[in-house]
């Protein structure tokens, strides 16, 4: 299977055995109305918090230490080592967090999209350029990449969007690429060439939006991978910087009280858990919908170019 | 050809599928026909007529989310929709063998041919030796015309023209000499002068295994080329069967007539050929009355068509038609045609 | 056709396209798909064009659309040769000659409504207006209500209609037709063939059917080429085709078609084979 069969709309709908689009249409499965919830749950939790009084994620109270959730009727998810509010840093380094995650996976797809569409549809040697560029990115080890600049110009979450944003493209050039070398001898993109419109013409109205709906499937899934790599370069001091709080700025903070305090590393885990597994979940429905029915015959996907 | 006796008997078989509301959509409606021994039987239609699922129900391979809604499937006294998979599995390819449209997808691109057919061979004959098995297989290929059978096996399905391996699904069908063989549209997937080969391939392979065929297409001209007796399926039903000869002689459904009407024989030069106006009805749509209706430009038609379902009946001497004014047919198809 | 020498609106003159593969050796092989191919098409004539799969047909399709570059030869639209022309001019005459796809399922892309399909060559050419595909859609017999419609709610027929529509949309000279009915229903092709006949003389347009059915070449051409391995085997009027074929590949393709008249069998009822 080509990525090209898996936009629904392009698969070959030969009339032969004629099992109709609404009977395919699955039913949300509870599992991934858990996952919504899960991934509504933070986003509203971070986005929401910051909008009560009780937001206060700076202030220390250094008195208050170390506090553990549901002592204080002020810090209900307990306290740092400096006395901070638990959970207004946790609700800010959601925000922090995500943010950042969606500015690089905005970016990198923006990105693979038009690399792998220029690539795809120009083929030849801006294709082999391209991809080439494509394989010699893979191979980079980004951490150590990431390692080696952050000793030189210093560690910044900046320095850590750069890095990524220039090197996680590659899986949506690659897709956008291989939907669009499909599409671009498809009959209905070789008609407008054929009636003299520009390739930016045929590019924008018949391979853009066949692309972008591949482009969306693999961002969402793509979430939660980010989300974990970036905590982790959060964890090792590569990305945001205190006193600004991420969600792995916060489980590092909390491993030298792990004893303690260990609601500190687990708290933000948990929260972390409750983003990537919702967001699985939930993409789940998209990937299941984008891969063609298996229970459709064999035959009746094989009609193409056929004679009838 | 009826005077031989019955080898396979359709009864009112009905397959449809479950909407999500549980509605239920049928997509072959009561169809019936019967096969005689050697005998060579057209299902004619157009897509989504029905004639496809109706084979796959007969072979017990409908996909998933079809299911068999009534009737029944006889074959050599024995009702085919009650067998177990088990049973199936020693049936089909040993008695009841099959060629589809797309060789390729009969064919396991990552296997020889030669051991393919080998397969086939052991699956209903085990114990065989390997010498006997390779023999057998050199054999079926050049009984299917493949040159040079012992190198040509030994090749991958990717090395084959599209013509050579639909004769190489050919000679797997053939292999363990089947009573009955169901071909899928064979040769709709290849150039005309192959599609002339591999029909002579086909019927030297019955000649040989004096085996009956049931043979699915659109094309007309193969018909009457091929068929002894012809099934004509619309929108999920047989509108009308009887022998070839009579088919074309004097149809007696208004479907029918149109079709061989809108033919371009050689007849027809210059002027404007008869062409049936619409279009198939959907199966969601198709309504309690004649599904040919709204298509129907007999001049006899009436508020009855849109109303009653018109029952297949006996409107020759061979032939069957389901219409309710099959009597006034013959004059509707001499002069569509001329 | 009538008597007087009509103008030839396309003609192509010893056309070679060539493909370089590398053989499983590594070895550079030619292919010449298409080996010096010559024909000229008149105003308001139908050439059939026949071949089976391979032959060249549709590298030829492809290169008349400037798809392919030609090794040598000439292809002229209405006497202007196309290599010599700037590239606007060269668009201009391009335009008068129009493709029709053979598959309708892959010709219309699934997210635009018929209207947009039918739409995108006016707009491509600044010409755009609603009425004028309002009035293409009814040129080839689908209503106003199919203005907001997409490909899925379509049958086959009416998809192929949407196509030519679309093809006739720059008001062209020359129809390049790619075997439009064969993916069609048998009870279709019939509509689509008339609705073919009638936009030709209405709109007095010059066809190149390509076909490898034999019977439909032979119902709408009035002169029939056949093509084998990239050449024009055999050229001349469709009586002289078909009924005193010269080439024995053409003599081959003609013994192949299915005749549907079963009293032509050697098995028939004696009976029937006198009647």
């Amino acid at each position: 299977m080509t990525a090209i069969d898996q936009i629904p709309d392009l698969a070959p709908t030969a009339a032969g055995t004629a099992i109709p689009r609404a009977r395919r249409m699955p039913r949300i499965p509870a599992l991934q109305i858990i996952g919504a919830v899960m991934l509504v749950a933070v986003v509203l939790f971070s986005f929401g918090y910051p909008l009560l009084p009780a937001f206060d994620p700076y202030t220390q109270h250094l008195s208050l230490a170390l506090t553990a959730p549901g002592v204080d009727a002020h810090h209900l998810l307990g306290t740092d080592s400096l006395g901070r509010d638990e959970a207004s840093r946790l609700a800010l380094a959601g925000r922090v967090t995500l943010g950042i995650v969606v500015a690089i996976v905005v970016v990198n797809s923006l990105l693979g999209m038009s690399i792998g569409i220029v690539s795809g549809y120009l083929g030849g040697k801006i294709d082999n350029l391209l991809m080439g560029l494509a394989d010699v990115q893979l191979a980079m080890p980004v951490i150590l990449v990431l390692i080696a600049l952050a000793a030189a110009v210093g560690p910044s979450v900046w320095l850590m969007i750069g890095v990524l944003a220039a090197t996680y493209w590659v899986g949506y050039a690659r897709v956008a690429r291989s939907v669009s070398l499909g599409l671009r001898e498809r009959d209905f993109v070789l008609a407008p060439r054929i009636q003299g419109a520009s390739g930016f013409w045929t590019v924008r109205r018949h391979i853009v939006p066949n692309v972008s709906v591949q482009m969306l499937i693999l961002a969402v899934s793509d979430i939660g991978a980010v989300i974990l790599l970036t905590s982790s370069f959060d964890f090792l001091g590569l990305g945001v910087q205190a006193p600004m709080p991420s969600w792995g700025l916060l489980i590092s903070e909390g491993q030298k009280y792990v004893r303690q305090a260990p609601y500190l590393s687990i708290l933000p885990g948990i929260v972390i858990f409750l983003v990537v597994a919702g967001l699985h979940l939930v993409s789940q429905r998209f990937t299941s919908e984008s891969t063609p029915s298996r229970k459709r015959s064999p035959r009746t996907t094989q009609k193409k170019g056929a004679r009838r | 050809m009826s005077d031989r006796p019955v080898l396979l008997e359709v009864t009112d078989l009905s397959v449809g599928y479950r909407t999500e509301d549980g509605a239920v959509v049928t997509l072959v409606d009561r169809v019936g026909f019967t096969l005689h021994e050697r005998e060579v039987l057209c299902l004619v239609g157009e897509s989504g007529s029905g004639k496809s699922v109706t084979m796959l129900a007969v072979l017990g391979l409908l996909p998933d989310g079809l299911e068999i809604l009534g009737g029944s499937v006889v074959y050599r006294g024995r009702d085919l929709l009650d067998l177990t998979p088990r049973e199936w599995s020693a049936l089909r390819g040993a008695e009841l063998a099959m060629v589809f449209q797309d060789p390729m997808t009969a064919l396991n691109p990552v296997k020889r041919v030669g051991s393919q057919i080998a397969r086939a061979v052991t699956a209903h004959t085990p114990g065989l030796g390997r010498r006997a098995v390779a023999s057998r297989v050199e054999t079926l290929l050049a009984d299917v015309g493949v040159p040079e059978p012992a190198e040509r096996a030994r090749s991958y399905p990717h090395e084959w023209s599209g013509g050579m391996r639909q004769r190489a699904v050919i000679a797997m069908a053939m292999a363990n000499g089947p009573s009955v063989l169901v071909a899928d549209e064979p040769t709709t997937a290849l150039d005309v002068t192959i599609q002339a080969q591999i029909m002579r391939v086909l019927a030297d392979a019955r000649e040989r295994t004096e085996a009956a065929m049931i043979l699915i297409t659109h094309d007309l001209g193969l018909v009457a080329e091929t068929a002894d007796r012809i099934c004509i399926m619309y929108a999920g039903r047989v509108v009308e069967t009887g022998s070839v000869w009579d088919i074309f002689e004097h149809p007696t459904h208004p479907y029918t007539a149109g079709l061989l009407a809108s033919l371009l024989s050689s007849e027809h030069t210059g002027d404007r050929v008869y062409a049936i106006p619409g279009q198939p009805p959907s199966p969601a749509s198709r309504g309690t009355g004649c599904p040919f209706a709204s298509r129907c430009e007999l001049p006899a038609k009436s508020e009855l068509c849109l109303t009653t379902r018109p029952a297949l009946a006996p409107s020759g001497s061979s032939q069957s038609s389901a219409c309710h004014f099959a009597d006034a047919t013959a004059d509707f198809a001499a002069e569509v045609t001329a | 056709m009538n008597d007087s020498p009509a103008e030839t609106v396309l003609a192509v003159d010893d056309l070679q396209v060539h493909f370089s593969t590398r053989g499983s050796r590594g070895a550079r092989r030619t292919i010449r798909a298409v080996d010096g191919v010559s024909f000229a098409l008149r105003r308001g004539e139908t050439l059939g064009l026949v071949g089976e799969s391979g032959c060249g047909k549709s590298t030829l399709v492809r290169t008349i659309f400037g798809l392919n570059t030609p090794v040598s030869g000439s292809i002229e639209v209405l006497g202007h040769r196309l290599a010599g022309l700037s590239s606007r001019r060269r668009r201009a005459i391009q335009n008068r000659v129009q493709l029709v796809f053979q598959d309708p399922y892959s010709s219309l892309n699934p997210r635009l409504t018929a209207h947009d399909i039918v739409a995108e060559p006016l707009r491509i050419a600044g010409r755009y207006s609603r009425g004028t595909v309002a009035s293409l859609l009814d040129d080839v017999g689908l209503g106003a209500d199919a203005l907001a419609k997409r490909p899925a709610q379509f049958s086959g027929g009416q998809r192929q209609r949407i196509g030519i529509a679309r093809a006739l949309a720059l008001h062209p000279d020359v129809l390049v037709l790619d075997e439009p009915v064969s993916a069609l229903d048998v009870s279709v092709q019939a509509q689509v063939i008339n609705l073919l006949k009638d936009l030709q003389e209405k709109h007095s347009l010059s066809y190149l059917f390509i076909a490898h059915d034999l019977s439909v070449v032979r119902y709408l051409s009035d002169r029939v080429a056949v093509m084998q391995k990239g050449k024009l085997v055999e050229v001349g009027s469709k009586d002289q085709v078909f009924d005193a074929p010269e080439h024995p590949y053409t003599r081959s393709l003609l013994a192949s078609i299915p005749v549907a008249d079963p009293r032509r069998r050697a098995d028939a009822p004696t009976q029937l084979q006198e009647s």
